[in-house]
């Protein structure tokens, strides 16, 4: 079987970084990890070089790689961390222990003005999405794919890319509404420690 | 679709399905304009669209890729099947061919980054941006004055400039006070100059290469205790950035014939 050379791997790696941190960062939540992850994967890559075919979509093959060791990383830290509260990585901003706490996030009934607190909002709203759904969400919203191409990279069908994006976008804006009671765990709104 | 998707907070009617649709940016400019015609006439309406499109630009900003993160990973690739090489191990057979594959291919991947054939759109970009040479002679320093390839075979170094800059060039035999460090692949500069990283007697130089008939003239106004030296030879322009007082590495290159088993000077 014909195989691609390294230098033509370095090409399409390039082409398909963007998706792949995503797709990592989406299921670790965390951008530093992310990286690493895409890093462990593209030596995975290599040493399986010869398992891709050339001319298929190497974005797709590549991710699936990304995907099943961002999960296997998230096991390990979710098994590691049974004591622990999960902090949310892309929220910087928060002070100190706040975001691992019980207390509820003052909203006085409307959505917050500064930026950077609603980031965190955001943050913490998708941090209770499931990972699936959370990487089509980001493929939707970050890199603008079509549902086609939601479906090829993470091989799922169309239909439940397209079901998954709504559902995480119906609860995300559910979760940041002015009227949101501040609802924990999956789908329900914010995720607190 | 397979499935349907659901929204508890949308009307259960067209309106909400255009209203999804519009949510989620798939509606050519008449139908979004139909919609957006619905959304204006309702409060409730409007401000899920205004929160909607907050939320999506607050996701775009925070899961921003690294605008640099696949040269990065692709030079931890190439450092990484380096390490043995300064560590010697006795890898068992099958290691040791997985090891000599992945030698052999960061040293592709490394020699495309210093070629700038990776980085996406945007680094060429950037690449092309003109800089003064003392800048980028003072960033290389900062960042450790660390050359991404280091080429030991003189015909791939050869074929490297005959495929960049036309001319296959190679090393010369260099005093002992200096040394060529490696190629180096620097923002700042056209995608098609090659850099080179030398060391004389524990200063550090700077080696800029690309064709003379290249438009592309950077600023060599000397600086930060810094000299610039340039000249002709082969068709092509070489440039010297050094805090020297001589340009060290003038005779430190040879044109080879791409043909010969040996590379021969054309001096």
């Amino acid at each position: 079987m014909s195989q691609i050379d390294a230098a033509e791997f370095a090409r399409l790696f390039d082409e398909a970084y963007p998706r792949l941190w995503t797709i990592a960062a989406a299921i670790v939540n965390d951008r530093d990890l992310a990286q690493d992850i895409v890093q462990e994967s593209a030596m995975t890559g290599l040493r399986r070089l010869a398992d891709y075919q050339p001319g298929t979509n190497f974005g797709a093959w590549m991710g699936q790689i990304v995907r099943f060791t961002a999960l296997n990383s998230r096991r390990s830290a979710t098994s590691r961390k049974m004591q622990a509260v999960e902090t949310h990585q892309f929220s910087e901003t928060v002070e100190g222990d706040a975001a691992e706490t019980d207390e509820p996030i003052d909203r006085q009934g409307r959505l917050v003005d500064d930026q950077q607190d609603f980031d965190d909002e955001v943050a913490r709203a998708i941090d209770a999405l499931d990972p699936e759904r959370r990487s089509c969400l980001l493929l939707r919203v970050v890199h603008n794919l079509s549902y086609q191409e939601i479906s090829e990279q993470l091989g799922v069908p169309e239909g439940t890319a397209m079901s998954h994006v709504h559902r995480a976008k119906s609860s995300m804006r559910k979760a940041l509404s002015a009227d949101a009671p501040a609802p924990r765990g999956e789908e329900g709104g914010r995720a607190r420690g | 679709m397979a499935d349907t998707p659901e929204n508890p907070d949308m009307p259960d009617n067209d309106d909400g399905e255009l209203l999804e649709a519009l949510l989620d940016d798939r509606l050519g400019p008449p139908e979004r304009a139909a919609a957006m015609r619905i959304v204006e006439a309702d409060p409730n309406m409007a401000e899920q669209v205004l929160l909607q499109q907050r939320i999506d630009d607050s996701l775009r900003r925070s899961f921003q890729p690294p605008a640099d993160g696949a040269a990065a990973v692709l030079r931890k690739l190439s450092r990484a099947a380096d390490e043995p090489a300064v560590e010697p191990r006795k890898p068992a057979s099958a290691d040791r061919r997985l090891l000599a594959a992945l030698l052999a291919t960061a040293a592709s991947i490394a020699l495309a980054i210093s070629l700038g054939i990776l980085g996406g759109d945007e680094p060429r970009e950037v690449a092309f941006k003109p800089r003064p040479l003392h800048e980028v002679y003072t960033q290389c320093v900062a960042e450790g004055f660390e050359p991404y390839w280091v080429c030991d075979d003189e015909r791939l170094f050869a074929a490297t400039f005959e495929r960049r800059q036309g001319v296959p060039l190679a090393l010369a035999e260099l005093p002992e006070d200096r040394r060529m460090l490696g190629l180096a692949y620097l923002a700042g500069l056209s995608r098609d100059s090659t850099s080179l990283l030398g060391m004389v007697e524990g200063q550090r130089v700077l080696v800029l290469i690309d064709r003379a008939d290249r438009a592309w003239e950077p600023d060599t106004d000397a600086q930060a205790g810094l000299n610039v030296f340039r000249w002709l030879a082969g068709g092509l322009v070489f440039y010297e950035v050094t805090p020297l007082d001589e340009p060290s590495f003038r005779d430190a290159f040879r044109f080879v014939d791409p043909q010969a088993t040996e590379p021969e000077p054309k001096r």
